[in-house]
């Protein structure tokens, strides 16, 4: 059986890819890819800790937990498109760094 | 387990919102092409909040007369004074941000049904948010308040700056969220277990393995701190809060902050307590940044809607201070000291509600007749509307402080606990920042009284509304109630904070 530390390995670095693509790129939907990546992580590591927990048949929390972090990511992205379009169709962009009137 | 009614009592003024929610839906399909009318849709909403505040304020009494016993519903949510303390607040909150803000968002939201119905179900979530006692719980209801909070912040859809605030926000908090879910995950990878107090116990009887506790601690106050708009994490406040239509600032400024230090109370004491040489510094640092980040950069703003974001920044590193006030090595018998912290928090919650929900309700009535929230906006409010002016000039007091308003009270409790558990240090920091904030407060309060002449008076358009007037008027009386007789409330809280130190001791 592959061992827990590559899942745990494998979902750091889509993590990082993740917090890089969402901190990184200035394309309202590229943060949001790096979003989803970064949900995705969290669902790799929550499936993995569940099969090398103490007792995976009887306690399925950990599944439950990734199931529930694919319908909330499924929202989160159904909320954050709706915002974009919405901005869209104000000002044909989608670029944040030219959504400035809110100046901080 | 057994899923019966017995079990649901506890949560029906949750379920009572939701109920709420959908039946609003569900009318508004009915509707046909126009859908309802926003008044109607405004008055269910307020009829299911003032319902579900009497349920929550029943269960409260009940609880601490000791009619009640605290429980774990479904081993998820859990029904306890502190619990019942912050679904209090938070239903509150929101229903004075409806009476005082509906009219003005009727105006603008084009969808109201939805809107209307968005209001109820970001209620509910909150009360879910501050009661869970599990991860999982806790991270579906974060998202479901977030997300809600997100679409109302956005709804004006034609109007430029509100849409580019909800997508501020909306990205700043999904971040925020992904991290504080990957916290979570290593939490429950070392513990195998969601539920906070079998995490509490495993990290007690563990001590060696204490260090996960530090990535974990960081992620999940990189969302939670987002959530009560903490430095580093509060870049979103200023710009949602003055594009969002008013009263949902209103909301965000008390109640969902209000929720974000519910969630961190409960998660540092009941999950983290044996880790706590990791997070009281975390938290402290973060404290006296937030306080000092909040207060200089709302000197240099000629928005109100932006200066109250700064200053909610800043009085969230006053409030932050009761949470690292709660332990103390040397304090031994935690629950017996009269300032434990916890209950600086809470009080300084309530009355913090009133205070800005008061001020954002100003803030709505000038917004309305003027078209503005600029300082120049409020140039010779006194000479308009000389009891709104007034109305403002008391809720600046309030929260610089000065005796005999909420905002003192408050202040008394927290800064007190920090001096009684001898942080003297962050005390000193504190009384520092307070002083720094009296600046924009005060300056507020000159333009509104003092304006010269010659500068343009805003032109006059529109009365205000009476709902806005009549909650402007609660909160003053609600402002004036904690700080000149406020033992109900310190009674509640003690109740509340004594509850939660318990689990932990």
């Amino acid at each position: 059986m592959v061992p827990l530390d590559w899942y745990l390995i494998l979902s750091a670095f889509l993590f990082s890819a993740g917090l890089y693509a969402a901190l990184g790129r200035r394309n309202a939907i590229a943060v949001l890819m790096g979003i989803e990546l970064m949900l995705n992580a969290a669902n790799i590591n929550l499936v993995a800790f569940w099969r090398f927990s103490v007792d995976p048949a009887n306690d399925t929390s950990g599944q439950a937990f990734a199931l529930f972090v694919i319908a909330v990511a499924a929202a989160e992205v159904a909320v954050g498109l709706a915002l974009v379009i919405s901005i869209y169709r104000n000002r044909r962009t989608v670029n944040l760094d030219e959504l400035d009137i809110l100046k901080g | 387990m057994e899923l019966g009614f017995q079990q649901l009592v506890p949560l029906l003024p949750a379920l009572i919102l939701i109920t709420g929610g959908i039946l609003i839906l569900i009318l508004d399909t009915m509707g046909g092409k126009k859908g309802g009318s926003g008044r109607g849709f405004m008055a269910i909403t307020i009829m299911f909040l003032l319902v579900a505040l009497v349920g929550v304020i029943m269960l409260m009494v009940a609880m601490v007369g000791g009619a009640m016993t605290p429980q774990t519903a479904m081993g998820l949510v859990d029904v306890d004074p502190f619990s019942l303390f912050l679904q209090v607040t938070v239903i509150l909150a929101m229903l004075l941000v409806a009476l005082a803000g509906g009219g003005f968002l009727n105006k603008r939201v084009s969808a109201v049904g939805e809107f209307w119905s968005s209001f109820l179900f970001v209620t509910a979530a909150m009360s879910f948010a501050v009661s869970a006692n599990n991860l999982l719980l806790l991270f579906v209801s974060i998202e479901f308040l977030s997300i809600t909070s997100y679409m109302l912040v956005g709804f004006v859809r034609d109007d430029l700056r509100s849409t580019e605030a909800g997508l501020k926000y909306f990205l700043y908090g999904s971040v925020a969220s992904a991290v504080m879910l990957y916290g979570m995950t290593l939490l429950y990878g070392s513990t195998s277990s969601l539920s906070l107090p079998v995490i509490g116990k495993w990290l007690a009887e563990n001590p060696q393995l204490a260090g996960v506790a530090i990535p974990a601690t960081i992620m999940l106050m990189t969302g939670l701190g987002f959530k009560a708009s903490l430095a580093p994490f509060f870049q979103w406040t200023p710009d949602t809060y003055e594009g969002a239509p008013t009263p949902v600032t209103a909301y965000l400024s008390t109640a969902s902050k209000a929720v974000g230090f519910a969630v961190i109370a409960r998660v540092v004491i009941v999950g983290l307590a044996p880790a706590q040489n990791v997070w009281v510094p975390v938290l402290g640092a973060m404290s006296v940044l937030t306080m000092f980040s909040g207060n200089l950069m709302a000197l240099r703003q000629h928005n109100v809607k932006r200066m109250l974001a700064y200053s909610s920044i800043a009085q969230a590193g006053y409030m932050l201070l009761g949470l690292v006030a709660v332990v103390n090595p040397a304090t031994v018998n935690m629950p017996a000291v009269t300032m434990n912290g916890l209950n600086g928090l809470l009080i300084y919650l309530v009355g913090y509600l009133f205070t800005n929900i008061g001020a954002f309700s100003v803030v709505t009535v000038s917004e309305n007749q003027t078209g503005g929230s600029d300082y120049s906006h409020f140039n010779n409010l006194v000479k308009r509307s000389p009891g709104l002016a007034t109305a403002m000039l008391i809720f600046l007091l309030s929260l610089v402080g000065i005796p005999l308003t909420a905002g003192f009270v408050g202040k008394f409790f927290v800064f007190g606990a920090t001096v009684q558990h001898q942080y003297y240090f962050l005390a000193i920091v504190a009384i520092i920042n307070v002083a720094i904030s009296a600046f924009y407060y005060l300056n507020l309060a000159r333009i509104m009284f003092f304006a010269s002449e010659e500068e343009n008076a805003p032109s006059y358009t529109a009365g205000a509304g009476i709902g806005a007037q009549a909650i402007v008027f609660l909160c003053v009386l609600g402002v004036f109630w904690i700080g000149i007789y406020p033992p109900n409330v310190i009674e509640w809280a003690n109740a509340a904070s004594q509850f939660l130190l318990t689990v932990m001791s």
